[in-house]
């Protein structure tokens, strides 16, 4: 599943073991937005969140000799991440109750339960990333400007792209669809809900 | 199943928010449809393009791409093809000197199908050999032996208490292409 990204990564992670500077900064660029994501789902301070993410990179980089399958960083350091997001807040997101009322057990059980379902996202996430990267040239731009974080108006996207902007519209639905392709290919949406009830109301 | 060609467009704008009714209508007998807009929904939603095209602040990056240390690089010595004038493609045995913290290492390379078996002697058992990642097993006396399957394969590290060193392959150690 997901080929060519492990086999870039497995690639990179290789290159890191023998002691290249240059593939850790490409990996660390690949995996990046996966530790930043899992900060801001957990909702950590801006501050709380650098340090994690700094801690999590420091464990990779103690680990790269541990970590045998491709397949498994992008869970792994999801996983890592939402530990020492944990480690940092000492509180625990989906607890019913203060942490005073809650067993050991009950604390490590929704430790784990949230941190599985958050290294499962992230998995996904970076799949989506890599065919966004895979989209490439004016697509990806295109779709980032248009569905990003920020949103942005066509008349901005026409003058960032130099595109017409009656273009913008038929342009993202080729790209949306070249995207859903790529990523159908790699089995993205087998997760997603596709029951019809779920979608009408949605 | 497939979405039906006409409502393509439509399904986009029904996935951003907007209004089409008539594919909106449609969608209860039409399963390709519902799946194709499913997908758009997910894309456009919360858990899609906008999740995933946060980026951390480049300081972080930078932060964190500093930690990996430069290796130092073991510098070549001397080695036997320099005697003879041979090149390494002619060559089916070598050896190669480093200087590794002011110690000397001597690597041999002996031809071993299409690749290369290397062995060689660190001077102190503390000492490290890796070979991609893993760590190579020293006998007794510090004695390593790697057999790799092609020249470029033919590097490898010294993880020492002063922090690691790398060993160049061998086509690189004695500037000649792979
Ligand atoms: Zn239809």
């Amino acid at each position: 599943m997901w080929k060519d990204a492990d086999v870039e990564i497995e690639r990179l992670l290789t290159r890191c073991r023998a002691g290249d500077r240059d593939a850790w900064t490409k990996l660390v660029e690949r995996l990046q937005s996966t530790v930043f994501g899992v900060t801001r789902r957990l909702g950590l301070s801006e501050a709380d969140a650098a340090d994690v993410f700094q801690a999590t990179f420091i464990a990779l980089y103690r680990n790269l000799d541990r970590i045998d399958q491709a397949l498994t960083l992008p869970r792994w350091i999801a996983v890592t991440a939402t530990r020492e997001c944990y480690r940092v807040r000492r509180t625990y997101p989906e607890a019913t109750g203060s942490a005073d009322e809650r067993t050991l057990e009950d604390t490590i059980a929704v430790e784990q339960r949230s941190a599985e379902e958050i290294a499962i996202e992230s998995e996904r996430a970076l799949v989506l990333r890599e065919g966004l990267e895979q989209l490439g040239g004016r697509c990806r731009v295109l779709l980032t400007l248009l569905y990003g974080e920020v949103e942005t108006s066509y008349i901005e996207i026409g003058a960032k792209l130099g595109m017409p902007i009656g273009a913008i519209g038929p342009t993202r639905a080729r790209c949306l669809e070249k995207l859903r392709k790529i990523l159908e290919r790699e089995a993205y949406f087998r997760e997603v809900d596709v029951s019809p009830e779920r979608v009408r109301t949605s | 199943m497939r979405p039906c060609r006409r409502f393509e467009q439509a399904l986009i704008v029904l996935a951003e928010g907007g209004e089409a009714p008539e594919a909106a209508a449609h969608l209860d007998q039409c399963e390709g449809c519902t799946r194709r807009l499913a997908e758009y929904r997910h894309l456009l939603g919360e858990g899609g393009i906008a999740r995933v095209t946060q980026n951390a602040p480049a300081e972080w990056i930078a932060r964190a791409a500093a930690i990996f240390p430069e290796a130092r690089r073991a510098a070549v010595l001397r080695h036997s093809l320099s005697q003879v004038g041979a090149r390494l493609r002619d060559t089916d045995t070598l050896q190669i000197a480093y200087e590794v913290d002011g110690v000397v290492l001597r690597v041999q390379y002996a031809r071993l199908g299409t690749g290369w078996q290397i062995t060689g002697r660190v001077p102190d058992l503390s000492w490290t050999v890796q070979h991609r990642g893993a760590s190579v097993p020293l006998d007794p006396e510090g004695g390593f032996q790697i057999d790799v399957r092609e020249t470029a394969d033919t590097g490898f590290d010294l993880v020492l208490p002063s922090g690691r060193v790398a060993i160049p392959g061998v086509a690189e150690a004695l500037g000649e292409p792979v």
